[in-house]
């Protein structure tokens, strides 16, 4: 079996998680969904192959803007 | 929200640094192999145990009983039913372990193979998994 990486499934699940990750809410949904989607992001990158990592590389800036995000009190 | 700051920098870590990049994929490697090494373990059990109860039918053939064929199907049942405990203490323990040890991954690495390797032999034995073995935090050592 020829097996070969398939860059725009990597580019089109790396859209998903941008997509999921744009906009965060201060809402207790919202962030369980957040973790859900960065444990995601984690083991992809752990298991996946290098040209996978390299599109995640692409949207470094976002993981980045995730650590400045202030102690807001979470709305119900 | 310290759980996102702490996820969302790991991993900016993990695309920074190739190093640690490796180390972590070198270990989740290393359980997929040891999951392999179980799954080779698990087929040579049962096709030992296939060929012994294929001596007892030509054994007995001259005997024939209707409940012949039931300790070959109760011995697969039990080796499935082994093989779905495995993959439920891996998806429930090893990799939720192994992802909150995040960045002290490298430094404790041996213990988790250690700690897998216990699980391993504990399902190969046929032991259950006791409560509690394998538990989330178990990782200031």
């Amino acid at each position: 079996m020829v097996f070969s990486y398939d860059m725009e499934k990597f580019e089109q699940i790396s859209e998903w998680i941008q997509e999921h990750l744009r906009i965060f809410k201060y809402t207790p949904e919202a962030i369980k969904q957040t973790v859900n989607v960065l444990t995601i992001v984690y083991y992809l990158i752990k298991h996946a192959a290098s040209g996978f990592i390299d599109v995640f590389r692409s949207s470094m800036k976002m993981f980045q803007n995730y650590q400045k995000l202030g102690k807001r009190t979470v709305s119900d | 929200m310290d759980i996102i700051v702490s996820k969302a920098r790991h991993i900016e870590i993990l695309l920074t640094d190739k190093e640690k990049l490796l180390r972590e994929k070198e270990l989740a490697m290393l359980i997929k192999q040891k999951m392999k090494l179980y799954d080779e373990k698990q087929v040579s059990k049962l096709k030992a145990s296939a060929t012994d109860s294929k001596k007892d039918e030509l054994k007995s053939s001259k005997k024939p009983s209707s409940g012949e064929k039931e300790p070959t199907k109760s011995k697969g049942g039990k080796s499935k039913k082994q093989q779905s405990t495995f993959s439920d203490i891996l998806e429930t323990y090893v990799w939720k372990y192994v992802d909150s040890l995040d960045d002290k991954l490298e430094d404790v690495s041996g213990k988790v193979m250690a700690k897998l390797d216990k699980l391993v032999d504990r399902i190969i034995d046929g032991q259950e998994q006791p409560e509690g073995e394998f538990e989330l935090g178990d990782s200031d050592d």
